[in-house]
């Protein structure tokens, strides 16, 4: 590593090659739970400098992983086997701005919320928004196929990419798709969208633009029964109205939210939804008094934001959530899960008889109207064993997902937190055809290694059948 | 009597054609009568002819490519075969597999047609962007060629809709990706592998999408704008504008421009639609019958173009539009079909080639004619290098087609 050290020193200068143990630790863990310590983290500022490290890395043989700005819930930026970071964050460069094509160009580092900001003037945004907006960015949204709210109505990343610049694992740098959108062979700007790290390293991104809605409405639903709130998604769902937004919180969530942020929740409720329509002015009232006809049967009461601020402030409450879970215990694990719609009601119940089995508070606040689940588990670390009993806990709900005929992750990937829940939905035949796809890639397989298909770990913890 | 030619209604491509050659391809061998006979006794009776297997079954699917696997035979999903190509007629795996009106998500097999599928969603005022022109084309080829129509203008295509995917693989395995949810980012994306691929990865059986509602009330208008600049303002504007189109389609018989307008709503946003549409050009109505209309077939060359959005008029202006017999495509995305009156040349197909590229576009020739990939597709891009390696590594037994000339 020493060897590697010096070159990486020599192409970047010593000051963006962290090696000191202290500097290290930084990149030890991401948004999740896992923690693994790199070797060294690099700070490539252009494509050259990422090839000249891919290539210093492959000659050595040593494990590369890409790193944006570690919002990430899956342990999908650490160095799970050691070896080097790759940090994004300062390729952040907006290459291009293409109203006229609805296309921008950006480098990876660019933050998700920065962009739409910076190009809010033209009437354009770019539509994928999770609630990590703020910090996340583009590469690592790319990386995870992230969502976010308003991805009910428009889609996830991988409906808002048209190309990619990429480095492959040998240091040859490839261009897929376009700002045309139909490209001849095959997809591979959508095989890389959503691989988190291990097919190739995203150095420019060609984003496509959405035109920001003429009007916004947001409710607020508020309900004196969980399961009705349930039902009112199904019920919406149904009715043909899309809404750009339909998430969820449930009563103990919603108390620990409204300690927190002031959103103006309603303490005593047992769950509220928050609605958001979005269109031309007129469609936007229409659909409103569509969900406030759906509500009157199922909702105690149904606020409409009157204006931007109680807009903003309603939105606060949701998009600041998880952060106010730290009020209200030492520790929490967010968990990911995906369930048919007409699901929910059931596995709510379910997601409660775990929590009572395991003796831990469980709370939900999600994207409803995509089924996407995530239930927040409280535990104290410093309490012998609750660590533990929060993760079975979170594999239980993880389970009941799958049983109702869900996903194991709707948006925070698999990285190397799930890779051995994968065969609970994929055949050994399946995970192995991934395995061949990703030797095309990266033969070595030393990009973000030992992440989303099983790695030999799982033999010994679950006895899953290890692909390749 | 065992060899290509079998017409299949146009639903299937000639083998030759995706061969793109007459001769038998290099490492081929003729299909001997014992392999016939072989291929025979692992389907149902009577389900060989011409070249073709028509497979009843996921496991027949699966057992006819272990067969040729085995026997170094290519199989060509969705095309006739010939003497030394075995073409699969998927339209014995025709199910539904599950449909969930309430969940917004259906599941079928490959086998199923557009037409089918749109009657099945109709009955819940449901659809999918399947409006390709043709009906009776199957899902497999709809998703393996990438084929879509004029609501893709807002709501996609089958590779923004489908959410799960099941094929047979090289070996004969069966593979599965994503799943029955709407948003999901479990393992890779072989829905994206797949869609698009043309059959040269594997063969595509079952597919599970979301679905979406279909609006109660729909209205189309038509303006004619004078020239390219006046169709190239009509796009502007539409990006632009706060409208949200359904669809948004460039139409010409080669002598006239048209742009058809879609958009839904109740009687006061149809009506604010109107409104803001006259301050552009004079439209007429349009009965919303002219949307179900299959696409008319002429006798000259079939191009996809695909060019970025605000190069579309300029690059439509240098093409040789004398001799359009029809074009139909999708303004605001820059995504066009054109069919010519008469077969062109290479020499011409370079010309046309050589202006879409330089508006850093795509253009294919989808006819019948044996020419190179590299003719019908447009010289390789430096990813080819990469799509090589996935066709190798995933196509290990070299049984699927090989549209592009990657291997
Ligand atoms: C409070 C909070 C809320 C969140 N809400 C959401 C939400 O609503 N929706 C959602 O989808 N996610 C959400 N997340 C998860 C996370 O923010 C997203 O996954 C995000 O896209 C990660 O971006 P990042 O820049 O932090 O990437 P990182 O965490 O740094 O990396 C994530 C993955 O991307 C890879 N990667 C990064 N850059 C590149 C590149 N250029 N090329 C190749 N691979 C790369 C990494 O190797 C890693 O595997 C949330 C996280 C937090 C902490």
């Amino acid at each position: 590593m020493a060897g590697l050290r010096a070159q990486l020193e020599r192409e970047l200068g010593p000051e963006r090659v962290l090696s000191d143990a202290l500097g290290r630790m930084l990149y030890e863990y991401d948004g999740g739970v896992d923690r693994a310590l790199p070797d060294l983290v690099v700070f490539p500022k252009s494509r050259e400098e990422v090839v000249a490290v891919m290539c210093l890395t492959a000659a050595a043989g040593v494990p590369l992983v890409a790193r944006g700005a570690g919002t990430g819930l899956s342990g999908g930026a650490l160095a799970r086997t050691g070896g080097v970071i790759l940090s994004l964050n300062r390729m952040r460069r907006v290459l291009e701005v293409d109203i006229e094509n609805g296309r921008a160009v950006v480098e990876p580092g660019v933050v998700n919320l920065e962009f739409s900001q910076s190009i809010a003037a033209s009437g354009f945004y770019f539509a994928p928004d999770p609630s990590s907006q703020k910090a996340c960015t583009i590469g690592g949204n790319v990386a995870e196929n992230s969502g976010g709210p308003h991805t009910l109505a428009y889609g996830v990343t991988v409906n808002h990419v048209t190309g990619l610049e990429v480095v492959l694992a040998d240091g040859r740098v490839i261009h897929t798709g376009a700002k045309a959108l139909d490209v001849p062979g095959l997809d591979l700007t959508g095989t890389l969208v959503g691989s988190e790290g291990t097919l190739g390293i995203a150095t420019a991104i060609t984003l496509k633009l959405t035109r920001l809605p003429e009007a916004a409405r947001t409710l607020l639903a508020i309900f004196d029964r969980v399961e009705d709130a349930a039902h009112t998604v199904s019920a919406i769902t149904a009715s043909g109205v899309t809404p750009a937004a339909l998430e969820m919180l449930d009563g103990f969530s919603l108390r620990a939210v409204e300690a927190a942020t002031h959103a103006g929740y309603p303490l005593d409720s047992a769950a509220v939804l928050l609605i958001e329509l979005e269109g031309l002015r007129e469609e936007v009232e229409d659909a409103a008094t569509a969900v406030e006809a759906i509500c009157t049967t199922t909702a105690r009461s149904v606020r409409v934001a009157q204006d931007a601020e109680e807009r903003a402030l309603l939105w606060k409450g949701r998009k600041e959530a998880f952060g106010a879970m730290g009020r209200i215990s030492p520790n929490y694990y967010v968990m990911d899960g995906v369930i048919p719609r007409t699901r929910i009601a059931e596995i709510l119940r379910s997601i409660e008889a775990i929590s009572a089995g395991c003796g831990l508070r469980i709370g939900n606040i999600f994207h409803a109207g995509d089924g996407n689940l995530h239930p927040l588990v409280f535990y104290d670390a410093r309490v012998a064993g609750e660590a533990e009993r929060a993760m079975r806990a979170s594999q239980e709900i993880i389970r009941a997902c799958v049983a109702v005929g869900g996903s194991i992750s709707g948006e925070h990937g698999i990285g190397m937190e799930k890779d051995c829940l994968m065969p609970l939905i994929f055949t050994p035949t399946d995970l192995a055809f991934m395995q061949r796809l990703r030797q095309a890639f990266d033969p070595a397989g030393r990009l973000n290694p030992e992440k989303v298909l099983p790695s030999h770990s799982c033999r010994e913890t679950t006895g899953a059948v290890v692909p390749g | 009597m065992r060899r290509g030619g079998r017409d299949n209604g146009g639903k299937v491509e000639s083998g030759k054609a995706r061969l793109g050659s007459n001769e038998v391809p290099v490492g081929r061998r003729l299909i001997s009568e014992r392999q016939w006979q072989e291929l025979e006794r692992l389907l149902e009776p009577g389900r060989v002819q011409s070249g073709c297997a028509a497979p009843a079954s996921l496991d027949e699917v699966a057992a006819v490519v272990r067969w040729a696997a085995a026997n170094q035979v290519q199989v060509l999903p969705g095309a006739t075969g010939d003497e030394s190509a075995i073409g699969l007629d998927m339209s014995g795996l025709r199910r539904q597999r599950f449909y969930d009106p309430a969940d917004l998500t259906l599941g079928c097999d490959a086998g199923v047609t557009a037409g089918e599928v749109m009657e099945w969603l109709a009955a819940a005022q449901q659809f999918l962007p399947l409006d390709v022109g043709q009906p009776a084309l199957s899902l497999g080829a709809i998703l393996g060629g990438h084929h879509s129509g004029p609501l893709r203008h807002f709501f996609g295509t089958v590779r923004d809709a489908a959410i799960g995917i099941e094929c047979v693989a090289t070996d004969g395995s069966i593979v599965h990706g994503g799943g029955r949810v709407v948003k999901n980012v479990a393992g890779y994306d072989l829905m994206k592998l797949f869609i698009g691929s043309r059959g040269s990865l594997g063969v595509i059986t079952g597919v599970n999408f979301k679905v979406s509602p279909w609006p109660r009330e729909t209205e189309t208008v038509r303006l004619r704008p004078a020239d390219l600049d006046a169709v190239e303002r009509v796009r502007h504007w539409v990006l632009h504008a706060p409208l949200r189109f359904l669809c948004c389609e460039l139409r010409s018989d080669g002598i006239a421009w048209e742009v058809w307008l879609r958009y839904a709503g109740s009687q006061r946003v149809r009506e604010r639609y109107r409104t803001e549409i006259a301050t552009l050009l004079p439209a007429e109505p349009l009965d919303e019958s002219v949307w179900s209309a299959t696409l008319a077939q002429a006798t000259g060359s079939r191009f996809d173009i695909s060019v970025p959005a605000s190069a579309a008029t300029r690059v439509l202006a240098a093409l040789p539009v004398g001799n359009t017999a029809s074009l139909a495509g999708r303004l605001g995305l820059g995504v066009f079909a054109i069919q010519t009156q008469t077969e062109l040349s290479d020499a011409e197909i370079e010309t046309w080639r050589a202006v879409v590229a330089e508006a850093r576009g795509f253009l294919s020739v989808r006819d019948a004619r044996a020419m190179p990939a590299t003719v019908r597709f447009g010289a390789p891009t430096h990813d080819y290098e990469l799509m090589r390696r996935v066709k190798r590594e995933l196509d290990s037994q070299a049984v699927f087609p090989d549209p592009w000339g990657l291997t």
